[in-house]
């Protein structure tokens, strides 16, 4: 058996074609994960000790466990409860519950950067609690954020591979099918793994820059862009 | 709903997949943290050349879905003259993606001792290996143990995947009982409360090792004011914990205390 990579040439476009799912799905399961990290730590600051617990345990089930298994229970144990989800949302679904549970944690850790004067300041204005939350805590908390909000991007569109075990047909099983075509396994596989590196070193990318500018101090950044328009 | 009668027939079943699991899963983490060593002297070694070659690798590898690289292995050893069982593709898919993962994390502990260390060190006329082991090594363990953690949790979580070419692991034994009984729900649940436990213990293991080994790790606990509080803090803690923590923390205060830069951002972990 030897490497030709000119057998699988013809097979490029079609698997770069099968990229608009995998990033589709990626990209529903990071808002769907960002919208329920949102939920999850508004919840949690309502301090009511039983929805605390659950969430608790929901969290540390859903990190304690694979995420090809919580995508079996999404496709498989949601049509028993009469939730009949077809294979994309159901793994969208799962993907953007796992998201969630992560995201929540950072966010977490980002309420932690934020100082205490700022609510203090908010709450002497006389603003209400969604003002307070709307437009002081959570533009700065995106802000520190959305690194991480990068990064988990990159965690979730190696987890769309997953789907291809439900048989959502994203860029996994795309090369899947065709392999089981043409027998050419390794090649086949060599070229989605490199549509998968450059989107998401692309996206690694975009985090490490978003980190930098995160550590500058904002005054310091905001000179900077003054002076040079 | 959930049928006892079933309970023993497929209890070896999952049993045995527990214990494969088990096995892959801590033998990749051992595997990895070995080959990691290397790879992370590379990456920090003198030559350029090589360091670029293994931030390369380092990089690929990281940015691949773990079943994209697990048949790549599996599919390439043939390539270079083995035809590997399926589950001897995992384990070496399994310990090759740890590795990528753990070198990155000793790169970065090895970049968060301070340069100043080094300096002193080398002032001192101290040789490498002291260096190595006695000044640099202990300090990176409080910055490397917490990701450590979560790169391991993280290889027992993609040894599931092992499931899709046919190894018989937890996952793959539970849909095979699944298929044959069609008792969805109490599989899945046993399967998930199985890998959970495997998941607490890792997690427990590491954070012993953590704790019995770090120096100067103190905690760093928010006092918030009530006002704040409000917003910001998810639980409501108990008035006199933090100070207690505090307190303790000062009082273990190891001659050596290095105050290492916030920890403010990097610690969150699954």
């Amino acid at each position: 058996m030897t490497l030709d990579i000119a057998v699988v040439l013809p097979e490029v476009p079609r698997l770069l074609a099968a990229c608009v799912p995998t990033l589709a799905v990626a990209a529903a399961a990071l808002l769907a994960g960002l919208a329920g990290a949102l939920l999850l730590t508004l919840l949690r600051l309502l301090k009511f000790a039983p929805l605390s617990a659950v969430i608790g345990v929901l969290t540390s089930a859903v990190f304690g466990t694979p995420p090809l298994l919580v995508i079996f229970v999404s496709y498989y144990v949601l049509p028993l409860a009469g939730i009949d989800l077809p294979p994309l949302a159901a793994g969208t679904l799962a993907i953007g519950l796992i998201s969630a549970c992560f995201l929540a944690e950072v966010m977490r850790a980002g309420l932690a950067t934020i100082p205490d004067g700022q609510v203090e300041a908010g709450v002497a204005l006389g603003l209400r609690g969604h003002a307070i939350w709307g437009r002081i805590i959570l533009p700065q908390l995106l802000r520190v954020m959305a690194p991480n909000i990068v990064n988990e991007f990159t965690v979730v569109v190696k987890a769309t591979a997953l789907l291809s075990a439900i048989t959502v047909t994203e860029l996994m099983r795309t090369a899947q099918q065709i392999y089981a075509v043409n027998y050419r396994p390794l090649e086949t596989l060599l070229v989605a793994a490199a549509i998968y590196a450059a989107v998401n070193l692309a996206a690694s990318a975009v985090a490490a820059f978003l980190d930098r500018s995160r550590s500058r101090p904002r005054s310091a950044a905001g000179a900077r862009r003054r002076s040079t328009s | 709903m959930i049928d006892v009668d079933l309970a023993p027939a497929y209890a070896d079943l999952l049993g045995r997949g527990y214990l494969l699991t088990v096995a892959i899963s801590f033998g990749a983490i051992v595997f990895a943290l070995f080959l990691a060593v290397p790879l992370a002297m590379l990456r920090l070694g003198a030559s350029a050349k090589l360091a670029w070659i293994a931030v390369a690798l380092v990089e690929a590898v990281r940015s691949l879905p773990f079943l994209v690289f697990l048949l790549l292995v599996h599919f390439s050893m043939p390539l270079i003259g083995y035809r590997t069982p399926a589950w001897a593709s995992g384990l070496i898919a399994l310990s090759l993606y740890g590795a990528a993962y753990f070198s990155e994390a000793l790169r970065a502990a090895y970049r968060a001792v301070s340069r100043g260390q080094l300096e002193a060190a080398a002032a001192l006329g101290l040789s490498r290996t002291v260096v190595l082991f006695r000044v640099i090594g202990p300090q990176m363990v409080a910055p490397f143990a917490p990701v450590a953690r979560v790169n391991a949790i993280m290889l027992l979580k993609e040894s599931a995947v092992l499931s899709i070419i046919t190894v018989p692991e937890l996952t793959h034994a539970s849909l095979r009982i699944q298929a044959e009984t069609f008792a969805t729900v109490p599989t899945w649940i046993t399967v998930a409360l199985l890998y959970w436990s495997i998941t607490a213990a890792l997690a427990t293991l590491f954070t012993r090792i953590e704790r019995g080994l770090s120096i100067g790790a103190h905690r760093r606990s928010v006092r918030r004011s009530e006002v704040a509080a409000r917003y910001l803090d998810l639980a409501p803690a108990p008035a006199s914990s933090g100070e207690r923590r505090n307190a303790a923390a000062v009082l273990q205060l190891p001659r050596s205390t290095i105050s290492r830069g916030k920890s403010r951002h990097g610690t969150v972990g699954r």
